[in-house]
């Protein structure tokens, strides 16, 4: 994956760019905010990490300009600002995630997974996960390199869940997603797929885990 | 400017002038017509002597009425020569004998009542007072009723009543004058120890909390008081921030110093595996610290001397818990710990600031993760018990000893011996926050019968 990382301490860019790389990314870094803006109007990239205190140009500004060229690139926001959460995550700055500073890396790994994996979710290529693979646009499963037959509402149930690995989803979330308006939207109907999806995925060794009170989680290969 | 922000003496010039004045005009006016009572019943007097010499002449010549007029009688009116003497007789039936003709006259009288009658009336362009009376007469040849009346102009009259009203509103004008002046200066004299409490105000350092100790007029002593007792809690304030900021550079010093030993130590060791070592150890101390500086800005903006800025709204507290709960799963599937949530289905509306609340929730939940082994049982759980809105967090782990309970609360205090890496702030912000929103925290055992069970009650908001 293509990245590109706005962030003006060196040491911070310098520990992210090596561990983004071993990741196995391309990563290109500048410290700049222009700079960042002008390398964003002319190439693409699959993710953008942008951090709001920057010299020359503030980072919402950054992306708020990102976000008028209709560049639907996906952009994780570092801060340092306390109370900036609230605005990045409530006001509708176009920012997808957003990190608070100090972070260790294992979440910056997680973070930018998440977000590769709703990026390519919408680009319609496949959803890896372990021996499973999903292939969200012509709607197949492989286990193991053998297709899987599995019914329209497991194959979306899956997907809520691969797109969501190792976070919880609730049965609220799945339901609204599977059932349509008109249809009963009923939460044992949710556990019923689940239980089916379960059979199914467990041989593998991959598992679903029932949060008490909460809903599911698919845990990471 | 409104009223209440004019100066003491204007208002006290305003409410003492205005009724004073009234009262003024009211005693003005009475005096006017009380004088000019006195001054026609005295006048009044003289009119009617006139009338009875004038009546006392009227004598019957030839069967008709007629009358020897005493100049003596009209004499005794217009002495001072201003004023102007008319008279006029008439005979039974009304018949006109003598005097003015067209001097007006009472129809009382005229048509037969005794009298004395009095009254004013106008003639020949002037104020007159008239007195009349009719009396009988009965002779051998005739017998009857005749009327006299006695007019004088009213100038003297007038003069006299207009003369004692000036007097008396005078006076009365003098009189609120040096009311208003003795006001005017009484009101700066009792201003002089309020100015003098200003002046030494004004000549305070900001380092100096003391009392305040001028003598002031009992009416302000009550204003000295709370302005004292204001600078008492600022006082206690401005310690406990101290207090706070030595406390927080202490606690991160300390890690700091780690972090550069375990720099020097990784630095000068040779083996690799040694220096792994060095930089884990490195890892876990710059983690702590990250998150003791996290919780150090969290206390910060909960803590009350730090004012509010963000603004609280009307929020769901059990999906906002579920919320917190769900991003704690992760963490807890990782040290093998079963967290999960309880809650109604309805909303259990609260008024709050979000940030801090999922600040608070987040940290009970952090602290049961960090404190209970693997294998423990741990449950957000939220719920409306009538007016209050209770967030609890249930742990079936080691618990908190009934001794220590109150001393976890404070702020860096520790449990001596506990395994976790905490900074001994978390629940120092949980009662922050709680207090914030108008609530309290409370620490039972936990519902299995053992570990720890805090609640969070906040005022719940009715549907």
């Amino acid at each position: 994956m293509r990245i590109l990382l706005v962030e003006d301490n060196r040491d911070l860019a310098h520990g992210m760019a090596r561990t983004l790389t071993d990741a196995g990314h391309a990563v290109d870094a500048t410290a700049d905010g222009i700079e960042a803006d002008d390398i964003l109007a002319i190439q693409e990239y699959d993710l953008v990490i942008l951090d709001l205190t920057l010299p020359g140009m503030d980072g919402l500004e950054v992306l708020a300009n990102l976000r008028r060229r209709k560049v639907t690139t996906p952009v994780l926001v570092l801060t340092a600002r306390a109370g900036v959460e609230d605005r990045v995550a409530g006001l509708d700055t176009g920012a997808d995630d957003y990190m608070t500073k100090p972070f260790d890396l294992a979440e910056l790994a997680a973070g930018v997974r998440a977000l590769a994996r709703r990026s390519y979710a919408a680009k319609g290529p496949e959803i890896a996960h372990g021996p499973l693979s999903f292939d969200s646009a012509g709607r197949t499963v492989t286990l193991n390199g053998r297709r899987l037959d599995m019914p329209r509402r497991e194959m979306g149930l899956l997907e809520i869940l691969l797109l969501n690995a190792g976070r919880v989803v609730s049965k609220e979330q799945i339901a609204a997603r599977l059932f349509s308006f008109e249809q009963e939207a009923s939460l044992s109907a949710v556990e019923l797929y689940v239980h089916r999806l379960r059979r199914k995925l467990e041989p593998a060794g991959i598992s679903i885990r029932t949060i008490r009170g909460l809903g599911y989680l698919l845990e990471e290969p | 400017m409104t009223w209440r922000n004019h100066s003491l003496r204007r208002r006290l010039l305003v409410w003492l002038l205005g009724p004073l004045l009234a009262v003024c005009g009211g005693i003005t006016l009475e005096s006017y017509f009380s004088s000019w009572e006195f001054v026609n019943r005295a006048h009044d007097r003289t009119l009617l002597g006139s009338a009875l010499a004038i009546a006392e002449r009227v004598v019957v010549v030839d069967g008709d009425l007629e009358i020897d007029l005493p100049y003596v009688a009209l004499e005794m009116l217009g002495s001072d020569g201003q004023d102007r003497v008319y008279y006029r007789v008439d005979g039974p039936d009304g018949a006109f004998i003598t005097g003015y003709r067209d001097l007006p006259s009472s129809a009382a009288v005229i048509g037969g009542a005794f009298g004395p009658v009095f009254f004013d009336a106008e003639y020949r362009g002037e104020d007159v007072r008239v007195a009349a009376l009719s009396r009988d007469i009965t002779t051998r040849s005739l017998s009857g009723r005749f009327a006299v009346h006695v007019a004088e102009t009213a100038a003297e009259r007038n003069l006299m009543t207009r003369e004692l009203l000036y007097r008396m509103a005078t006076r009365l004008l003098i009189l609120t004058a040096i009311a208003s002046l003795i006001a005017w200066y009484g009101v700066g004299r009792g201003l002089v120890p309020l100015e003098e409490l200003q002046r030494a105000i004004r000549r305070r350092s900001d380092h100096d909390l003391r009392p305040f100790s001028q003598e002031v007029p009992g009416e302000v002593r009550h204003l000295v008081g709370a302005i004292n007792d204001l600078m008492a809690r600022l006082g206690n304030s401005i310690a406990s921030m101290q207090r706070f900021i030595s406390d927080a550079s202490h606690q991160l010093r300390t890690p700091l110093a780690a972090i550069r030993t375990q720099t020097e130590v990784a630095l000068r060791e040779r083996d690799p595996e040694a220096m792994r070592e060095a930089l884990e150890r490195l890892r876990r101390i710059t983690a702590q610290t990250s998150r003791l500086a996290n919780q150090l800005l969290t206390l910060a903006r909960a803590a009350p001397e730090a004012g509010r800025v963000e603004k609280p709204a009307v929020l769901d507290l059990a999906a906002l818990t579920r919320k917190v709960a769900g991003d704690w799963v992760p963490a807890a599937l990782e040290r093998g710990i079963d967290l999960g949530f309880e809650g109604p289905d309805r909303p259990v509306r609260v008024y709050g600031n979000a940030l801090m609340l999922r600040e608070l929730a987040g940290n009970l939940v952090d602290n049961a993760l960090k404190y209970c082994p693997s294998g423990a049982r741990v449950t957000a759980r939220v719920a409306q018990d009538g007016a209050a809105a209770v967030l609890e967090v249930d742990d079936d782990g080691p618990g908190i000893s009934a001794g220590e309970q109150d001393r976890v609360f404070e702020r860096f205090y520790r449990i001596v011996g506990s395994p976790a890496d905490g900074c001994g702030l978390g629940l120092a912000i949980v009662r922050e926050i709680a207090m914030g929103h108008g609530g309290t925290v409370t620490l039972t055992d936990g519902s299995q019968g053992k570990g720890l069970l805090v609640r969070v009650s906040l005022p719940a908001l009715s549907d």
